[in-house]
């Protein structure tokens, strides 16, 4: 079943530019849904756009956003926040700027169970600590007393899951909730979704510019490039048999810790577009080893959810998976 | 002291006062680097990497310990002895925009150390150099009168090391070169790193908490935990088979992109880091050891040869070497 569903959302400055072009995407109940590509594609901003923070700066020109069948793009905005509020959470990137330096970390995570929710304040004191103690805080008693200075990067970053999670959202939002974090923690919090997506069942986007983070945790993966989706895929077909050149490109540039360096790494020349001044044509086009003149006109996403492509010159696609044996 | 060593760093020690009181930033830490080697600093946030570089560079002051260049103690130099070495021995940072001047043209910043270093060369000399060197890291002619706030992330990191490396030194410190750019810009930096070091025949000491990076990169990896060496290696031994349980831990948590790797991993118990100001007795990882034994609080382990030439400082690396025969 469908949960979230993003119909050709385009989101621009005001008086401006576009930063995203007609993005569709449907993240289905239970579903962990990867957004990857690089600083500057519209990940973040397809991820606020969806929980209703987008800067004052920007706004909505088209589309919908459907939330269980719901467009919340036409709900009235006391509404719109109560519907969000009520289903949806968000995991940001930074873990010290996201919680309040001068509040204790208890209040941070009930607050919101009590005034948005309307528990009793002893049942959300319960859920914070029953939580605290599933993403392996120990001591979560002294824990809700603490101010976030008095914890590492670490600890905070899941006291935010916790906090996430506390009121059973059915969709997380988690804006590169690893990318701050030493390699070791970003195990652990990928450890902790696994866990916690399997008990409880909550669909979640997950924005990263890390293939590696996508590759255990997500079912399905769009990726995004100057604005647009320029791929949608099952995890293990992107993986297999990527069929845009950028996503091509980027898993080529990834460097595996299991890997002898023999192989020279493939790179991709140039850098991502300034949205300011995007390339006519295909955005990837000044930066792509298969351009040719046919690319000078936008190639449409073509496909379904669960492939697809826009480009004019596909690598081979999922035909190419079957027949494929596992490369090593 | 082998006479190929280009770096040979002794107990080297670093102290930060702070408001806290005395912080060991970098505790007793040894290796040596031989020309034209990379080495790989690796190890999680605060652990001592970018301090262990600047005190490498004499930018900030040891309490203990003594780095030796090419033989002769850092801190015994003459002056004119100083400045060569600065000519020799260059730094390349994380922020690329932060650390180039913002006054200066990219050709500018470029043409800046020739100018310092080798007043000698006329402003001809300079020019073609400068050309040479931006060209070998992919900046062409018309971007040289350009601004540095002109420039992406990656542009930026390319001029930084067309800076460092415009003099030819002999070691390029490398601060988290690439850790703040775009995965695919990231990949050329790396390439174009690999290129200059085999063309140039530099040396590196390349600071990086990207483990898959580093072994593209670098012949030996250090690993650091709370300020002590744990683990000391040529890369293809440490990737293939860390000794040190740090070590194991740090690979085991590195994310692979391939979803059938990714999918077969049993949970990581990774525990949290002690803090620097109280660290642990003994062995300063043996909070988080999942192989810890009673001595390990007692007895600090020393950084002792293991294997070959490497060195590993973990009382029971012994134990697991026979465990798995
Ligand atoms: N100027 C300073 N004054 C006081 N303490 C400092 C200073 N710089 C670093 N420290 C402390 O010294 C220790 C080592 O820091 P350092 O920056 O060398 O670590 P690092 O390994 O480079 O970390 P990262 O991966 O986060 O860059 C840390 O505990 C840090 O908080
Ligand atoms: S010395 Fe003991 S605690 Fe330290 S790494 Fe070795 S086994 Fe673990
Ligand atoms: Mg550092």
């Amino acid at each position: 079943m469908t949960y979230l569903s993003i119909r050709d959302l385009s989101v621009r400055l005001r008086n401006g530019p576009p930063l995203l072009r007609r993005v569709s995407l449907d993240v289905e109940a239970g579903e962990v849904r990867a957004l990857v590509g690089e600083s500057g594609a519209g990940k973040s901003m397809i991820g606020k756009a969806v929980l209703g923070i987008l800067p004052p700066s920007v706004e909505i020109s088209g589309g919908q956003i459907l939330l269980d069948g719901t467009d919340l793009l036409t709900l009235p905005p006391k509404d719109r926040r109560r519907r969000i509020g009520a289903s949806c959470a968000l995991i940001p990137q930074d873990p010290l700027t996201a919680l309040n330096p001068s509040h204790r970390i208890g209040p941070q995570i009930t607050d919101r169970l009590v005034d948005i929710l309307g528990w009793t304040r002893a049942d959300a004191e319960a859920r914070a600590k029953a939580l605290l103690a599933e993403v392996q805080i120990p001591d979560p008693d002294r824990v809700l007393r603490a101010y976030p200075h008095e914890l590492s990067g670490g600890m905070r970053q899941r006291i935010l899951i916790a906090s996430a999670f506390a009121a059973e959202p059915k969709l997380i939002v988690a804006d590169e909730p690893t990318t701050a974090l030493d390699v070791t923690v970003q195990r652990q919090v990928l450890d902790l979704f696994r866990d916690l997506r399997r008990e409880l069942g909550t669909a979640l986007v997950l924005i990263t510019h890390d293939l590696g983070v996508v590759a255990g945790l997500c079912d399905r993966v769009a990726v995004m490039y100057a604005g647009r989706v320029v791929e949608r895929a099952t995890t293990d077909r992107l993986f297999a048999a990527p069929r845009h050149p950028y996503g091509a490109g980027l898993l080529a540039a990834m460097p595996r810790v299991d890997e002898r360096p023999d192989r020279p790494l493939g790179t991709i020349p140039g850098a991502p577009p300034d949205l300011r001044r995007p390339p006519a044509g295909c955005a990837f086009r000044p930066r792509c080893a298969r351009a040719a003149a046919d690319c000078a006109v936008a190639p449409a996403l073509v496909g379904d959810e669960r492939d697809a492509v826009a480009c004019h010159r596909p690598l081979a696609g999922p035909a190419a998976v079957d027949g494929a044996p596992g490369a090593p | 002291m082998s006479t190929e060593s280009l770096l040979s760093v002794r107990d080297v020690t670093v102290d930060y006062a702070t408001g806290r009181g005395r912080l060991r930033a970098v505790d007793r830490v040894s290796f040596e680097l031989g020309a034209g080697e990379a080495l790989g600093l690796v190890g999680e946030s605060g652990c001592g990497k970018s301090t262990l570089g600047r005190a490498l560079l004499r930018l900030v002051p040891l309490a203990g310990g003594e780095v030796r260049w090419q033989g002769r103690d850092l801190a015994r130099l003459r002056r004119d002895e100083l400045r060569r070495l600065r000519a020799d021995l260059q730094i390349v940072f994380q922020d690329p925009l932060a650390s180039l001047d913002p006054r200066l043209t990219i050709g500018q910043s470029v043409a800046e150390p020739l100018e310092v270093h080798r007043p000698e060369l006329g402003r001809t000399a300079v020019r073609e150099r400068v050309g040479r060197m931006l060209a070998r890291v992919g900046l062409g002619p018309e971007l040289h009168n350009r601004y540095p706030h002109e420039f992406s992330g990656g542009q930026c990191q390319r001029v930084g090391i067309a800076r460092a490396m415009i003099l030819e030194p002999k070691l390029v410190v490398c601060d988290e070169p690439v850790s703040a750019l775009d995965v695919s810009v990231q990949g050329q930096i790396v390439e174009l790193l690999r290129e200059l070091r085999r063309d140039h025949g530099t040396a590196l000491v390349f600071i990086s908490h990207n483990l898959a990076v580093v072994r593209r990169l670098c012949e030996r990896v250090l690993v650091m935990y709370l300020g002590r060496t744990m683990e000391f290696a040529p890369s293809e031994e440490f990737y293939a088979d860390p000794l040190h349980p740090y070590s194991r831990l740090l690979l085991d948590a590195v994310p692979v992109p391939d979803p059938r790797v990714e999918r077969a991993r049993p949970p990581l118990a990774a525990g949290e880091v002690a803090s620097p100001f109280a660290p642990p007795s003994g062995c300063v990882f043996r909070t988080r050891c999942p192989v810890a034994v009673e001595a390990c609080a007692r007895d600090v382990p020393a950084f002792e040869a293991a294997t070959g030439s490497r060195r590993v400082a973990c009382l029971r690396w012994g134990d697991r070497v026979t465990a798995r025969r």
